[in-house]
């Protein structure tokens, strides 16, 4: 995390547009909303950082090497595909960016957790999908962000 | 008998399926129906949010707007899940334009949503509409002695909701006492897991699980119960990854507390879903039957 919540509030104030965009501070927001309950001015700062990760999204100006974005984005084609997630195809959006000690002890959780049947071997789907497709197309245009 | 729209949620699926297996078994023990909705959806997770909030908001939407239908308020075992309906369907009801946009894509599947319905987590079920003295009636294997570390994470408390206590809440701990353990109080109890930082940021995520198992363990904790699917993959299946990163030698068994309630009422382990934990039980099992 390379400015503090307090800084990168005062970096916007200040109009600092692009450094702003350069911080990877907000793909360090878990969500956990404790700064949002306790900050005695009422700022929702979750909410915040939510609104700059999308705003680097849509202007594709995110830190390099940042593994959120990419995460994200697949995720919610995984949506678009079945109605529903699945985490063996997310796997590849950040599996490659490990070193090899990271990628081993990631294969052994994996093969626990295989091995105890806690792995989706199929992708799920969901009955009306048609029907969810063209909803989500009122929405936003498909194709967006495919 | 109660009865709720209940939605699983991704992670019910499959690696948190004993969650689900115990959600069922326990409710239908103490008198509650869940009646799983029919075709659901993703919630929409944290990831959605990253992209585009009102998608996020309508695939909220439509499980909320299936459970209207049905004419049941909606019950989610997931903190996730249960943040981004509960707020999905605040937002809808405060924000007349909102809906109205809403409404027209949930059309596509013949469906809408008026905002008649209340959005529930689980463990409320059991401590508010359930009831902590008829669950107490209802234990025949109390966990006596069992040193349980009730584990409220973020989502079921945060963001506020109304005027709750989202400081020091009470409520796990109560629910624990009620099935005859011993709730260990400990300091980190409302901290993050780490989330979804679990796969975007593992070393910062790794390093705040650590603390929190830590913590855990100097209190005398020999279990710590969770009502989220994200918070005991975090803490269990990466407990070895922590192992090797911090050289510490974790070995703390993270339980559903349905999987906890359900041996204090009596449930074999097995329905229970108990078995395909990655951290063995151990003494836990013996010490509760």
């Amino acid at each position: 995390m390379d400015h503090t919540p307090r800084k990168l509030i005062a970096m916007i104030l200040a109009g600092l547009k692009d450094q702003v965009l350069a911080s990877n501070t907000f793909w360090f927001c878990a969500s956990c909303y404790h700064c949002t309950v306790r900050c005695p001015q009422g700022i929702n700062i979750t909410e915040m950082m939510y609104a700059l990760k999308r705003y680097s999204i849509w202007k594709s100006k995110y830190k390099e090497g940042l593994i959120g974005p990419v995460f994200s984005e697949t995720f919610v084609k995984t949506i678009f595909k079945s109605g529903r997630s699945y985490e063996p195809v997310l796997a590849p959006t950040y599996i490659f960016s490990y070193g090899v000690i990271e990628f081993l002890q990631e294969a052994q959780t994996a093969t626990s957790l295989m091995l105890k049947g806690r792995l989706p071997l199929l992708p799920p789907r969901i009955k009306r999908l048609e029907n969810f497709r063209r909803m989500i197309g009122r929405i936003i245009p498909v194709g967006g962000l495919s | 008998m109660k009865k709720y729209a209940y939605f699983p949620g991704c992670s019910l699926e499959k690696i948190a399926h004993s969650y689900h297996l115990s959600a069922i078994e326990t409710t239908r023990k103490l008198g509650v129906e869940l009646k799983e909705l029919e075709d659901w959806n993703c919630c929409g997770a944290t990831t959605y949010f990253h992209v585009d909030e009102l998608l996020a908001y309508t695939l909220a939407a439509r499980n909320l707007a299936m459970a209207e239908k049905d004419g049941l308020d909606l019950v989610a075992p997931c903190s996730g899940c249960f943040k981004n309906m509960y707020f999905a369907a605040a937002h809808l009801k405060r924000d007349p334009d909102l809906a109205e946009h809403i409404n027209f894509a949930l059309e596509e599947d013949n469906l809408h949503f008026s905002g008649k319905i209340a959005v529930r987590h689980l463990i409320e079920i059991f401590v508010n509409d359930v009831g902590l003295e008829e669950i107490k009636k209802k234990v025949s294997h109390p966990l006596n002695g069992l040193r349980v570390a009730p584990y409220y994470g973020c989502q079921i408390l945060r963001p506020r909701k109304d005027h709750e206590d989202v400081e020091r809440p009470q409520f796990f701990e109560d629910l624990m006492s009620a099935i005859g353990a011993d709730p260990v109080d400990y300091p980190l109890k409302l901290h993050c897991c780490g989330g979804s930082l679990i796969i975007t940021s593992r070393p910062a995520a790794l390093s705040v699980v650590r603390s929190l198992l830590q913590c855990a363990v100097d209190r005398g904790a020999a279990v710590i119960a969770t009502a989220c699917p994200l918070c005991q993959v975090n803490l269990e299946c990466y407990q070895q990854q922590v192992n090797q990163e911090f050289g510490t030698k974790f070995s703390l068994p993270i339980l559903y507390f349905t999987q906890l309630l359900g041996l204090a009422l009596g449930i074999p382990p097995k329905p229970l879903g108990i078995g395909k934990e990655l951290i063995s039980l151990g003494p836990i099992l013996l010490q509760t039957r």
